[in-house]
């Protein structure tokens, strides 16, 4: 049996346990091994499990991952989202669906601090849910706008995404981070017009609220402008040189406890929350990257990855149109996987062929981590959806509808982001 | 029964070891933040970085990481995919989850075994680290540490899955 036909079962078998409900990092490492084995030998696949979870975590880089999970849910759990609601709100409040847009716009500044789409949905739908439905806005488009919002977290800076992404391609993160701003801001300003769009059609969708003085509006800001700057610190950091993603992590993390810490937001008790959370996020995001680089020794073995770039190559068809295939597949796997999941699962099997094709890996970088936000606003898995019907008592169908225009804009920001790789490598060509 | 008394022992033995190390994990994970920004401040401020600061963050990157996963796996956090299984009946679940744990089991101890012996290897070679001169292979330990006690909370969690199978 030929190597490649050895990674392609192996392949198969691996979408069995994940179907059976195996850990994934564990079912990684299962098949790795087991396939390893199978291609070289037995000895040589207990040299790979004795070696490669030391040297896969032994990496600066990882260290980016528990320091921004750590920033993140330090910002979740001491109600910074509040502020940067109240703040957003003050300024679009008045206008027709201005709480939605607030909302977004929130969402958008949460991102900036938390690299997870699931905490800023969970997080700010606590606190824009009831204040939309206080002044009366349309159930569908409140909790549309919280759900589609909450998927800029992996977009924008920090985001988990990007730190897997690079941690597995050896791609630069802090490149990575710069390249995922833009586009965040882009996807922002879409669903603000989604929002616009709609109330512009129907008014009792989200009425507007009172109007709201200069001075008023400017006094809002006072409690955010602590974490923008943080943002602007740790992103400049990045973009200047001055530090790595990892050492942004721990200056993110530490800013984000001394400022609620100064603001009074933080309690002994939601601090030793916020660092069991991260630990334990931690532990459950190495498990899978132990797994992913040994099964990413199998794929190397078995040669499959470079076998399928040919074959990719054979097929004489525009780059493009493999490109929007390999979306496609993306768009249905964030449907079925745990986001996370996805980017390593894939990775080792598909890189190789993009590059091959030659994509820029920045550039798809970004791309795959937007598309894979559609799959948490979309059935059967939209873990978003899940997460604001469990907090909010929602039905289902209520929000799944809601999202519908969401997802419309998301198709049409991809169509962009896509067509316009400048519009994602700007910021990175500057660096 | 004295059985019971054991198997229950042996559970509270298992969950104290895995928040045990969890527990560890936390405290160098907060080292970890506080050593960064100690070493990016000194190093931007006063233009006198610690010389050692990357190679202790890449030990306590090991030390975090492998020592919070059998505390994760207690507390049910590894992700895994749930489409099919959660919709089959109770016996057909526990079958099926038993299967995993096992195959979990396996590569788990594997990895903790390989990890030791890839650490008595390395100490004969003294393989040190560039700055501290620390030597690498305990860490090797503590993977097999992390693995190990991974292990111990899976057959917990099989046996409980295989109690599931057998209730027919």
């Amino acid at each position: 049996m030929s190597p490649e036909y050895i990674g392609l079962i192996g392949v198969g078998f691996l979408v069995v346990l994940l179907f059976m409900r195996m850990w994934v990092g564990l079912a990684m490492a299962v098949l790795g091994f087991l396939g390893y084995a199978a291609i070289t030998s037995i000895k040589n696949a207990l040299l790979v499990a004795g070696s490669v979870p030391y040297s896969a975590l032994a990496n600066e880089a990882v260290a980016a991952v528990p320091l921004f999970i750590l920033m993140g849910v330090v910002v979740s759990n001491t109600g910074v989202s509040g502020d940067l609601y109240h703040a957003a709100y003050k300024w679009l409040g008045q206008l027709r669906g201005g709480l939605a847009m607030s909302t977004v716009v929130a969402c958008g500044g949460f991102a900036a601090m938390s690299g997870s789409s699931a905490a800023t949905a969970a997080t700010m739908g606590k606190v824009a849910l009831p204040e939309m439905k206080k002044y009366n806005y349309d159930e569908k488009l409140s909790t549309g706008a919280v759900a589609a919002g909450g998927t800029i977290g992996i977009l924008i800076p920090p985001s988990m995404g990007f730190i897997l992404y690079g941690i597995l391609t050896e791609e630069s993160i802090g490149k990575l981070f710069m390249a995922g701003i833009i586009p965040g801001i882009l996807e922002i300003l879409f669903y603000i017009a989604v929002i616009f769009i709609l109330c512009r059609s129907n008014a009792t969708l989200g009425p507007a609220g009172p109007q709201i003085g200069f001075m008023e509006k400017v006094a809002a800001l006072k409690y955010t402008w602590a974490m923008l700057v943080l943002f602007l610190l740790v992103m400049g950091g990045i973009y200047g040189g001055w530090f790595t993603p990892s050492e942004a992590g721990a200056i993110g993390a530490f800013g984000a406890i001394v400022i609620s810490a100064v603001s009074r937001k933080m309690t002994r008790e939601n601090l030793v929350t916020s660092i069991l959370e991260a630990a334990r996020t931690t532990a459950m995001i190495v498990l899978i990257i132990a797994g992913a680089f040994i099964f990413m020794k199998f794929m190397a073995v078995s040669r499959l990855p470079s076998w399928l770039a040919d074959f990719v190559a054979g097929l004489q068809l525009p780059p493009m149109v493999i490109m929007l295939l390999i979306l496609l597949l993306y768009i249905i796997l964030g449907m079925f996987l745990d986001i996370y999941a996805a980017i390593l699962l894939t990775l080792p099997i598909l890189f190789p062929v993009i590059v091959s094709l030659g994509f820029d890996p920045i550039w798809y970088g970004v791309v795959m981590v937007r598309v894979m936000e559609v799959g948490l606003i979309t059935p059967p898995m939209g873990l978003n959806v899940f997460i604001l019907a469990g907090a909010t008592n929602t039905p289902l169908g209520i929000i799944f509808r809601g999202i519908v225009p969401f997802l419309i804009a998301d198709i049409l920001h991809i169509a962009l982001l896509v067509a316009f790789p400048g519009i994602s490598l700007f910021l990175v060509r500057m660096m | 029964m004295p059985t019971m008394k054991k198997t229950h022992f042996i559970k509270r033995t298992i969950n104290s070891i895995s928040r045990g190390m969890g527990f560890i994990a936390i405290c160098i994970l907060v080292a970890m933040m506080i050593l960064t920004v100690l070493d990016v401040f000194l190093r931007r401020v006063f233009n006198s970085p610690i010389p050692f600061s990357l190679e202790l963050v890449e030990f306590m990157m090991v030390v975090t990481g492998f020592l919070g996963l059998a505390w994760c796996a207690m507390s049910g956090a590894h992700i895994r995919v749930d489409l099919i299984v959660s919709r089959m009946p109770a016996r057909a679940q526990g079958i099926i989850d038993s299967l995993c744990y096992l195959a979990g089991f396996g590569i788990s101890a594997i990895i903790a075994w390989r990890s030791v012996m890839e650490s008595l290897a390395i100490r004969k070679l003294h393989t040190e680290s560039t700055v501290l001169g620390i030597p690498i292979f305990p860490f090797y330990w503590v993977v097999a540490a992390g693995f190990a006690a991974l292990a111990l909370s899976i057959l917990i969690l099989l046996a409980r899955s295989l109690k599931e199978a057998a209730k027919g």
